[in-house]
C-alpha cells in the first residue's frame, strides 16, 4: 500500500513536468518545421551554442542572459532580472511560439544587427531546449 | 484471512477511485488552462480591449525589460512618437506585434498625462521622449548625487525609478517612501 501511495504522489507531481514538456516538445517541433519549409536544412545545437556565446561586434547574448542558462541574467542597460532561460530550471521557456519569435526578432537585430536566418534560429532553439 | 483480503481489495479499489478522480480533475483543470492560454493571443488583436485589458497587456510587454513606467508622466504625443519608434527604442530593439503595439498606444493615449499639469509643468516643445529629461523631474532630482544613483551599482540609473521609490509600480512617488539602495530613507 505504501508503494501505491508513493507511485500516486510521484505521478502527482511529475504531472506538471510532463505536460510542461510535452507542450515545449509540441512548440519546438511546430517551429523547425516551419523554419524547414522556410528553408533551413538539418539543425544543429553546436552551432546554436556557438551563435549564443558569439562575440557579435562588442555584443553577445550572454551579455544580458549571462553564460550560465540556470541562473538569473540581468539586463545590460536596465539592470531588470531575466528569469533562467534553461528549460530544465524554467519550465515556461520555449512553450509559446509567439513569444519566442517575438524575442529572436528582437534579440537576434540588437545582438547580431540583423534578423537571424531560420537555419539559426533552429540552431538556437535545439540547443537550448538541451539546457 | 479472507476478511484480510477483502479489505485489502477495498483499500486497493479506493486508492484507484481517489486517483481517478484526481486525474480527472488534474486534466480538467488543464484543459481549462490550455485553453485560456490559447484565446489570450485572439484577444490581443481584437480591437475593443477593454482598459483593464489594455493596461494588463501595458505592462506585461514593458516590464519584460523595465517599470511599466505610469502613463501619466509623459503627454500624449510623446508616447505616441515612442510608439511608432519601438524598433529604436532608446538603444534597445522593443518591436512588438502590430495588434498588440496597437492596444498599448490606445491605452497611453487613453491615460497620457496633460501638458502643464503635474511632472509636465513647464514642459519644453516639443516634450521629452525620456521622463527623466521633464523640467519638474530634474528638478526634483536636482540634490541627489551621482554617486547613490549612476555610481551606486545597486540602482544604476534614474530610469530606474523603482529601485529607490518603492510605489513606483503603482504610481506612487511619495518622498517619504523612497529608500536608496545603500543609503536609506532620502530626507530632503
Amino acid at each position: 500500500m505504501k508503494m501505491q501511495k508513493v507511485s500516486v504522489i510521484t505521478l502527482l507531481v511529475a504531472m506538471p513536468m510532463l505536460v510542461s514538456i510535452s507542450a515545449q516538445a509540441d512548440v519546438i517541433s511546430d517551429r523547425l518545421a516551419q523554419y524547414r519549409a522556410e528553408g533551413a536544412g538539418d539543425f544543429v545545437a553546436n552551432q546554436g551554442r556557438g551563435i549564443w556565446f558569439a562575440d557579435h561586434q562588442g555584443r553577445s547574448c550572454t551579455q544580458c542572459h549571462g553564460e550560465i542558462l540556470t541562473v538569473t541574467g540581468k539586463h545590460i542597460k536596465t539592470g531588470k532580472l531575466i528569469e533562467p532561460m534553461a528549460p530544465s530550471i524554467n519550465s515556461e521557456r520555449l512553450t509559446n511560439a509567439k513569444t519566442i519569435e517575438k524575442w529572436l526578432l528582437r534579440n537576434c537585430k540588437w545582438t547580431l544587427g540583423r534578423e537571424c536566418t531560420p537555419q539559426e534560429k533552429g540552431n538556437i532553439l535545439i540547443w537550448l531546449k538541451t539546457q | 484471512m479472507i476478511n484480510d483480503k477483502i479489505t485489502s481489495v477495498l483499500n486497493c479499489s479506493r486508492w484507484l477511485i481517489a486517483t481517478s478522480f484526481i486525474m480527472t480533475a488534474w486534466w480538467v483543470g488543464l484543459i481549462g488552462v490550455s485553453n485560456a492560454s490559447e484565446s489570450t493571443p485572439l484577444k490581443l488583436t481584437n480591437n475593443s480591449q477593454s482598459l483593464s485589458s489594455q493596461v494588463n497587456i501595458y505592462r506585461t510587454e514593458c516590464e519584460a525589460c523595465h517599470l511599466a513606467y505610469p502613463a501619466k508622466l509623459l503627454p500624449a504625443n510623446s508616447w505616441s512618437i515612442i510608439m511608432m519608434q519601438l524598433d529604436e527604442h532608446f538603444g534597445e530593439n522593443a518591436e512588438l506585434d502590430t495588434g498588440v503595439a496597437a492596444d498599448i498606444t490606445k491605452y497611453l493615449m487613453s491615460n497620457a498625462g496633460a501638458e502643464g499639469r503635474g511632472m509636465l509643468k513647464r514642459i519644453t516643445d516639443p516634450a521629452p521622449l525620456r521622463i527623466t529629461d521633464l523640467p519638474s523631474f530634474v528638478r526634483k532630482h536636482d540634490e541627489v548625487p551621482d554617486r547613490l544613483v549612476t555610481g551606486n551599482p545597486d540602482v544604476g540609473s534614474f530610469s530606474n525609478c523603482n529601485v529607490c521609490h518603492e510605489g513606483a509600480v503603482k504610481g506612487d512617488f511619495d518622498e517619504d517612501r523612497i529608500n536608496i539602495p545603500g543609503y536609506g530613507r532620502w530626507d530632503d
